[in-house]
C-alpha cells in the first residue's frame, strides 16, 4: 500500500501541463532526504497561512560582511532538515558566460556541501545557492574559492554587478560593456564585501538601449550604450524586407513612438529625422539587416533607479547624456573619482535604508548637481522611460497579418 | 586600526546597548562626530574583520553588534528587524 502523502495540499500543485517546483525539490529530496522538509515545513505554511522562515545574522565567511543571507527554520523540531537552510550568493562570470567545466564545477561543489537546489540567476545576478547549514559555509567557500569564484553582495553594500552580452555576442553593442563591468567589480572589492552604506547601490551595464540588462529599472546607476550620430541604414536591405512581405509602414514607421519615421512605398526607402530619435530601438530590432546604431557610440549615465518597495518604482535619470567610447576604456578613472564622489554625498546624506534615487527624489536632482558641482542641463532627462510596465489595449495592437519571410 | 576610534566605538555599545543591540553603521559614523567619517568606518570594518564586533544582516540591510549580542541574538533565532 502506497504510502499517505505528507503533502497533500502541495500535491495538487503538481496537477497540470506545467513544469513544478514540488515535483523538482522531490526529486532532489531522493539524493538529499533532508529537502523534503522544504517540503514539509511549506505544507504546513499552507495549512496554517504563515510562514516559518526566520532570517537575518549569518552574513558570510572570514573577513566578509556579506554574501551569505542566513536562513533558519523556526520549527526545527519538526522539520530538522531545514533547521539551518542558508543562502549563499556567487559573483557570476561577467554577461553570465560559462563553460560547461565550470557549471559542473559549481554543481559538483554545491551538491557535496549543500541542498543541490540553485536561483540561475537571482534578481541581481548571482548563482544563488539555497540551502546549507553554518558548519559548510566556510568550507563550501573555501572549495569555490578554490575553483575560481568568489561571494556577490548582500547587505548595505555594493550588490554584485552585472552586463549584458554585449560586444561578445551582440552587434548593436555601443561600447565594451563587459570589460566595463568586470574592472568595476574588481576595482571595489572592498565595497562589495563590506557593508558601508545606508543601503544597497547596484551597477548595470547594457550595451544598447533594449537595455537587456534592465539597467534603467534596477540600478543606482545605469550604463545604457547608445550613439550620438545617425542611424545607420541599408537601402538595399529596406528593399528587401519590403520585398519579403514586412509591412514597413504599419510595423515600424507608425510604431516609431516620435514618428520620426517616413517610409516611400514606391522606392521602398525610409528617411529618419534623427534628431527626434529617442533610441526606442523599435525599428533596428524589427530591421536587423537595413538599420544598426550610428557610427558615434558611447553610452549614457543614469542613476536612482529601484524596484518598489518604498514609494514605489523609480527609473533612472539621466545624469551624463552621452559619454563617448573612447573614455569606455579602462581604466576610467574620470567615473571613478565621479563615483566615490556621488557615493560620499550619497553616505553623508541618506538616511538608513534610503536608496540613492529616494535621496535624489527627496532632497532634489539640482542638490546633487551642486554637490558634485555639475551644471544642469536640458538632456538630463529625468524620466526617459516613465513606466516600467507598459500595458496595450488590445485593439492597440493590431498590425497588417504580413511577417517578413 | 585606530585605537582611539576603537575605544570610542567601545563606549559608544557601552552606553547605547542598553536599549538595543543591532546599530547601521551611519548611527555609529553620526555619534562619533567629531572624528573623520572615512577613519570610522574603516575602524568598523576593521573591527568586524577581527572579530572585535559581528556583521549582522538580513541580506537586505547590515548592521554592526558586539560580538556576545550577536551570539545571543543568533542562539534565539531572532528575526529580522528593520528599523
Amino acid at each position: 500500500m502506497a504510502e499517505e502523502s505528507k503533502t497533500p495540499l502541495l500535491d495538487e500543485l503538481e496537477k497540470g501541463p506545467w513544469p513544478s517546483f514540488v515535483t523538482d525539490i522531490k526529486m532532489a529530496a531522493k539524493r538529499k532526504p533532508e529537502t523534503m522538509d522544504l517540503l514539509n515545513q511549506l505544507e504546513l505554511s499552507y495549512e496554517e497561512k504563515i510562514g516559518h522562515w526566520k532570517h537575518g545574522g549569518i552574513v558570510g565567511v572570514m573577513g566578509y560582511g556579506g554574501g551569505v543571507i542566513g536562513r533558519y527554520s523556526d520549527r526545527p523540531d519538526l522539520f530538522p532538515g531545514v533547521k539551518d537552510f542558508h543562502t549563499l550568493r556567487v559573483n557570476m562570470p561577467t554577461g553570465w558566460f560559462y563553460t560547461t567545466k565550470a557549471l559542473r564545477t559549481i554543481c559538483d561543489i554545491w551538491d557535496k556541501r549543500g541542498s543541490g537546489m540553485t536561483n540561475f540567476h537571482g534578481s541581481t545576478g548571482d548563482i544563488i545557492l539555497l540551502g546549507t547549514d553554518t558548519d559548510q559555509l566556510q568550507p563550501l567557500f573555501d572549495d569555490l574559492s578554490e575553483a575560481g569564484f568568489d561571494l556577490g553582495g548582500s547587505g548595505s553594500d555594493l550588490r554584485t554587478p552585472s552586463a549584458c552580452c554585449g560586444p561578445a555576442r551582440c552587434e548593436w553593442a555601443c561600447f565594451d560593456n563587459l570589460q566595463m563591468c568586470y574592472d568595476m567589480t574588481m576595482e571595489y572589492q572592498m565595497e562589495l564585501h563590506r557593508p558601508m552604506w545606508p543601503y544597497k547601490f547596484k551597477f548595470k551595464f547594457s550595451g544598447c538601449p533594449n537595455d537587456c540588462v534592465a539597467a534603467v529599472a534596477r540600478a543606482d546607476m545605469s550604463f545604457i550604450g547608445t550613439w550620438r550620430d545617425d542611424i545607420q541604414v541599408n537601402d538595399d536591405e529596406i528593399a528587401a524586407y519590403a520585398e519579403g512581405g514586412l509591412d514597413i509602414q504599419a510595423d515600424v514607421a507608425d510604431n516609431c513612438p516620435t514618428k520620426c519615421i517616413s517610409y516611400d512605398a514606391s522606392s521602398k526607402k525610409i528617411k529618419i529625422d534623427n534628431s527626434n530619435c529617442v533610441r526606442c530601438m523599435h525599428c533596428i530590432n524589427v530591421m536587423p539587416k537595413a538599420l544598426k546604431p550610428g557610427k558615434e557610440r558611447g553610452c549614457t549615465l543614469m542613476a536612482g533607479a529601484k524596484a518598489p518597495i518604498l514609494m514605489g518604482a523609480r527609473l533612472s535619470s539621466v545624469i551624463v547624456p552621452f559619454v563617448p567610447k573612447e573614455k569606455l576604456e579602462p581604466p576610467y578613472e574620470w567615473f571613478k573619482d565621479f563615483i566615490d564622489r556621488l557615493w560620499e554625498w550619497w553616505d553623508e546624506n541618506g538616511k538608513f535604508r534610503e536608496r540613492f534615487g529616494e535621496l535624489l527624489d527627496r532632497v532634489g536632482m539640482r542638490v546633487f548637481l551642486k554637490a558634485m558641482d555639475m551644471e544642469p542641463i536640458p538632456q538630463m532627462i529625468e524620466a526617459p522611460r516613465t513606466n516600467p510596465f507598459v500595458f496595450w489595449w488590445p485593439e492597440d495592437v493590431e498590425t497588417s497579418g504580413k511577417e517578413a519571410k | 586600526m585606530n585605537e582611539d576610534i576603537k575605544k570610542a566605538i567601545f563606549g559608544f555599545y557601552e552606553k547605547k546597548r542598553k536599549t538595543k543591540t543591532r546599530f547601521p553603521m551611519k548611527d555609529i559614523v553620526t555619534y562619533l562626530k567629531d572624528f573623520n567619517r572615512r577613519e570610522v568606518k574603516t575602524t568598523l570594518m576593521e573591527m568586524a574583520n577581527a572579530g572585535d564586533l559581528k556583521v549582522w544582516s538580513s541580506g537586505s540591510s547590515s548592521y554592526y553588534m558586539m560580538p556576545e549580542d550577536f551570539e545571543k541574538l543568533i542562539k534565539a533565532g531572532a528575526e529580522e528587524m528593520e528599523e
